[in-house]
């Protein structure tokens, strides 16, 4: 089947087979290979991307439910030039060791301060419950969320006095 | 007390955090190279059995098997 959707802001048309999750198409097809394949049955949370604005597991979804949809993997929260405030969070707080949960963790967290980014710690733990990490243990990684808030929080006011319009 | 040197006892920014933050991280599973092959194991299903035949070789039903 054909399928066509937006993936880090461009736009793609992949011919997927049905059963194909979307986990599998970002990685295989779409070769970004920084979405990651733990559990494959969404306990884990290392798949996790956003879809519309919503973090969900890719390894649940199929790629064909994506048709429409404006998918941004950890490749497309990520920049050549710097580290964004969250990932700068992450490294100042030793939040990875091997990596592997990374981009579901960033990709999770993300969703989350973007829409609450004034969430407290047992928000910040609630949220993340859905992502495992086998590594580092997890308070160093609420406190790299915690850390990044005041970058999103800047983010939403200068939204709410119109100064992103730029 | 006198500082030997700043490494000691400070926290280092590591340098693989920079790939892995950013998805560019290379696990076994990203590797993509050219007449790349799969392996996949059979197990017994049997714990203790003794093979009446040769167990079939896929490669004669599946083209896309090499072995």
């Amino acid at each position: 089947m054909s399928v066509r959707f937006r993936v880090n802001g461009q736009e793609v048309e992949v011919e997927v087979e049905p059963r194909l999750t979307l986990a599998d198409c970002l990685r295989h097809h779409l070769r970004l290979t920084g979405t990651h394949v733990g559990c494959e049955h969404g306990v884990c949370g290392a798949c996790t991307v956003i879809v519309d604005g919503a973090a969900v597991r890719s390894c649940l979804m199929l790629a064909v439910q994506a048709e429409g949809a404006e998918v941004v993997t950890v490749e497309g929260l990520s920049n050549d030039a710097d580290l964004t405030p969250l990932q700068k969070a992450f490294r100042r707080h030793h939040a990875l060791q091997c990596g592997f949960c990374t981009p579901g963790m960033i990709t999770t967290a993300h969703a989350l301060l973007s829409e609450e980014p004034d969430c407290d710690a047992a928000r910040v733990r609630e949220v993340l419950s859905g992502n495992l990490c086998r590594c580092t243990g997890y308070i160093p990684i609420v406190e790299a969320v915690l850390d990044a808030r005041a970058a999103y929080q800047a983010k939403t006011g200068a939204r709410d006095r119109g100064e992103d319009r730029a | 007390m006198r500082t030997v040197n700043s490494l000691i006892g400070s926290p280092i920014e590591r340098l693989e955090d920079l790939r892995f933050l950013r998805g560019r991280g290379q696990y076994v599973d990203d590797l993509a190279r050219k007449d790349m092959l799969h392996a996949a194991i059979l197990r017994s299903p049997s714990p203790m059995a003794a093979s009446a035949r040769s167990p079939s070789r896929p490669r004669a039903r599946c083209r896309a098997c090499t072995a």
